[in-house]
């Protein structure tokens, strides 16, 4: 059946039939689309003596992988960042109207357990940022990943979600009576930490977007 | 690339500055171990007040001379097992003194009205048999 149609395809090809109109016959006695096409590049196999190259995947789902667990530890390291801060602002501004103090007043646990997960997520995120960014240099083509881009523009998303909640927050308690400059420690400590990942985040999509504009030219 | 690498720095530094500052205020797990060991002698401490203040209620209003009728697992130290002292100062004070390895009353000073605070070393809590024994907090 395959040495039919390559007898047909290039009989036709002789005749000056154009690869458009085989393909258009073909399809019309029912050939499937995936069949012409291999046929066709067959016999341009044969007639060039040259292989298709073989398309290899672009590995959207180790991309996947690598991005989805730079970001959920992006996301550890930072909030436990912004925990131990928190903790800490509460005991060097110390307000005696702030209800947590009667419980937790020491802040201990929180900010043991705030240590152990910048401790342990800070360099597995280093990690895969450099595995990433390997990756990006090697096959600067990944900038434009849909894979990425998507992922990068959720992980924005949870991360204006997790600010604008945290501010929300502030101000409630500011509203609520809590002391101006511990309102003030936390907002700046918050939008600090938020306005770094959107600098670099937003930076580094718009490389990607600078490179490729580069490729076209 | 030098981008990323500025900004790879950047974030190491502050997590380096954090947790050195977050260190410095918890202490490395020997002394946390000092302040949940406290932790636990104030709650047997408050649990024994508790049953003193019971004994003083149903007993006809006097406080005991000694601790010998109380369980043993109420009048020691359950982490040091050194015994608890009870001194009745009147018929309704009376005070519980034990030994601490910690003073917290830095550490918690934004609660001051904490009765359990306590410095290093002994201490003894004045109670009132007629009056709730204190809470104590949940943990630190």
């Amino acid at each position: 059946m395959n040495k039919a149609i390559q007898e047909f395809l290039d009989a036709a090809k002789r005749q000056g039939a154009s690869d458009e109109s085989l393909v258009a016959l073909l399809r019309g006695r029912g050939w499937p689309e995936d069949d012409v096409y291999r046929a066709l590049a067959d016999h341009f196999e044969n007639q060039s003596g040259v292989r298709v190259p073989a398309y290899k995947r672009s590995g959207s789902a180790k991309d996947a992988f690598l991005y989805l667990l730079s970001f959920s530890m992006l996301a550890t390291w930072t909030i436990g960042l912004g925990s131990v801060m928190f903790t800490l602002i509460d005991r060097w501004i110390q307000d005696p109207l702030s209800p947590a103090n009667n419980y937790y007043a020491g802040g201990y646990y929180q900010i043991a357990g705030s240590l152990a997960c910048i401790i342990v997520a800070f360099p597995i995120y280093l990690l895969t940022m450099r595995v990433i960014l390997r990756e990006v240099g090697l096959h600067p083509e990944k900038l434009e990943s849909p894979v990425r881009k998507w992922l990068t523009y959720i992980a924005l998303l949870i991360a204006a979600g997790v600010v604008v909640g945290d501010l929300i927050t502030f101000l409630t308690y500011f509203l609520r009576g809590e002391l101006t400059a511990r309102f003030v420690a936390k907002t700046s400590v918050g939008l600090v930490l938020a306005g770094g990942v959107f600098w670099y985040y937003l930076g580094s999509l718009q490389k990607g977007a600078a490179a490729t504009r580069k490729a076209d030219e | 690339m030098s981008r990323d690498v500025w900004a790879g720095v950047a974030a190491t530094v502050a997590v380096a500055v954090v947790v050195i500052l977050g260190f410095r205020v918890l202490g490395g797990p020997a002394s946390q171990r000092l302040v949940q060991a406290d932790l636990r002698t104030v709650r047997t401490l408050s649990e024994l007040a508790r049953q003193i203040n019971q004994r003083w209620t149903t007993g006809g209003k006097t406080l005991p001379e000694n601790l010998d009728k109380f369980h043993i697992a109420v009048k020691q130290d359950p982490v040091s097992g050194r015994a608890f002292v009870y001194h009745a100062k009147s018929n309704e004070e009376y005070e519980l003194c034990a030994t601490f390895a910690t003073d917290d009353r830095d550490a918690h000073a934004t609660a001051p009205t904490d009765r359990w605070l306590h410095p290093k070393g002994e201490f003894c809590f004045p109670f009132q048999a007629s009056e709730q024994v204190p809470f104590v907090p949940y943990s630190y």
